[in-house]
């Protein structure tokens, strides 16, 4: 499907799939966030040394790893012209930040503080 | 022009389907994006929610029973991130291919994993002699 012979009232070049991906994205930063901020709060409150040297690594590879994705996405809306869905690399850091926060949660479960 | 992922391919892939592979409509791409996010987000909660019963769960009458229910929605969170990824990828092959979109395991997993650890927080609660 050519988009210049598309009628469908949600035309390319109108920013609407942009916008919606940046929301997406923005809620995506939001998850993250409260993710973060739970697991943070964890470990100021109940860790100290190795465990928590090692966790707080973890959170901020994990954090860092959305980064390039959400600043993408905000700039791809911030110019609607060209179509700049996010690179499979972008994607995979991602979902590698994810489950790099769900290891900083195990390895917190599994080496309490005294 | 479309900058979409080049890396969903391997070598071997793109000389075997040669000239029929094209970047599909920018609107499915971004589509398939926004369904990743979408379970990064479940992902996310996922973990969060593991994150919460570990750590803010009044304490059950044997060792180890808020680890049982947190640790299982961690890694079922860790596997769903992982997995999106590898979703996202066989979907937009497919789309470049102009084959049906892969089916995804992803919702029954969810769907097993979230049942299976209701019933474990149940039985945690019957053991521990009722949440006081």
């Amino acid at each position: 499907m050519e988009p210049d012979d598309d009628p469908s009232p949600y035309a390319l070049g109108e920013g609407l799939p942009e916008e919606r991906t940046e929301l997406a994205w923005s809620r995506s930063g939001l998850a993250l966030l409260a993710c973060f901020a739970l697991l943070a709060r964890r470990v100021w409150e109940r860790h100290q040394g190795t465990v928590a040297v090692v966790a707080v690594l973890l959170l901020a590879v994990g954090a860092l790893a959305w980064a390039g994705g959400i600043l993408h996405a905000r700039s791809a809306r911030l110019d609607p012209d060209r179509q700049r869905p996010a690179s499979a690399t972008k994607l995979r850091n991602a979902a590698l930040g994810t489950a790099v926060l769900a290891a900083a949660g195990l390895v917190l479960s599994f080496f309490p503080a005294d | 022009v479309t900058r979409a992922a080049d890396e969903g391919t391997s070598a071997d892939d793109q000389q075997e389907a040669g000239e029929r592979e094209r970047e599909p409509d920018v609107r499915f791409t971004y589509a398939n994006e926004r369904t990743f996010l979408a379970w990064n987000r479940t992902a996310l909660a996922l973990v969060a929610t593991g994150v919460a019963a570990t750590a803010l769960l009044p304490r059950f009458d044997f060792e180890g029973a808020r680890r049982l229910i947190g640790v299982p929605l961690m890694l079922l969170g860790g596997l769903l991130a992982l997995s999106s990824y590898q979703q996202w990828q066989r979907n937009q092959r497919a789309m470049r291919r102009g084959q049906p979109l892969p089916p995804s395991r992803m919702p029954l997993v969810l769907a097993i994993g979230i049942g299976a650890v209701a019933l474990l927080s149940v039985l945690v609660v019957i053991i521990s002699g009722g949440a006081n």
